[in-house]
């Protein structure tokens, strides 16, 4: 029993849940979050390539820069944003985790930075709250 | 590979972003929540909370860098008062990066 935290991009939500479908992984949680990567967030020459590099007038377009936009004593020198993601929980016993961490790396690999994470957890038991099964017959 | 899931007051949010920030963790991420603790929410006269709003981080460093995590958010989140918020830590086996399908952090 494995649990598979999965980073993705919001707009590709529905075609990751299909791709899951489609190998026999059906349930799923979504969360909405905001999060941020090792590249400190999205910056500003990723959203436009015309838009002038300055950080003080980069402020002033996006209102609500996260901390590191205005920390005198970041290590930080960008301007960063919060950006908005879903996380999926996955719970799995029979499907390999190899083939569900590759479907969602394939649906969702652009290239690009932000592209997601994918965490992969051990599990101790589950619990069907309907039926009171353990374990292994409570994901089945 | 550590998983550490912290709930803390929304208002050290801030505090707690800019310490990991500067502690050289700028990777987490964040989802606004509902809980309660062991005193079961909060008694103000005859007003009774049932669920206090919180600010949920999820945050996966190397195992030799959970105590430095642990420090920063015990130390900006500490207010002394019922309600600070709890941290927990978890086995993680894998991670994979997305664009490069490279395995690790």
């Amino acid at each position: 029993m494995k649990e598979i935290m999965a980073l993705i991009r919001r707009h590709k939500l529905t075609e990751t849940l299909q791709a899951l479908a489609d190998i026999g992984v059906v349930s799923v949680t979504v969360h909405s979050v905001n999060g941020r990567g090792k590249q400190g967030g999205s910056i500003m020459e990723n959203v436009d390539p015309e838009m002038p590099k300055d950080i003080e007038y980069a402020s002033k377009i996006y209102t609500s820069p996260t901390p590191s936009s205005m920390a005198g004593d970041s290590t930080l020198t960008k301007p960063v944003f919060w950006v908005p993601k879903n996380l999926l929980d996955i719970v799995v016993s029979e499907v390999p985790i190899e083939k569900v961490v590759e479907t969602i790396m394939r649906v969702n690999r652009s290239g690009k930075y932000g592209d997601g994470k994918i965490f992969v957890l051990p599990l101790r038991d589950a619990l069907r709250v309907r039926t009171g099964e353990r374990g292994d017959a409570a994901i089945i | 590979m550590k998983m550490i899931r912290a709930i803390i007051r929304p208002e050290k949010e801030h505090d707690v972003v800019l310490a990991l920030e500067g502690g050289g963790f700028p990777a987490l991420t964040k989802a606004h929540v509902f809980g309660r603790g062991k005193q079961k929410g909060l008694q103000v006269g005859p007003v009774h909370y049932d669920m206090l709003s919180k600010v949920f981080f999820m945050i996966v460093v190397e195992d030799d860098q959970v105590e430095d995590v642990m420090k920063i958010i015990s130390d900006r989140a500490k207010t002394g008062f019922i309600g600070d918020g709890k941290v927990f830590v978890s086995d993680v086996e894998e991670a994979y990066t997305v664009r490069t399908g490279e395995t690790g952090l």
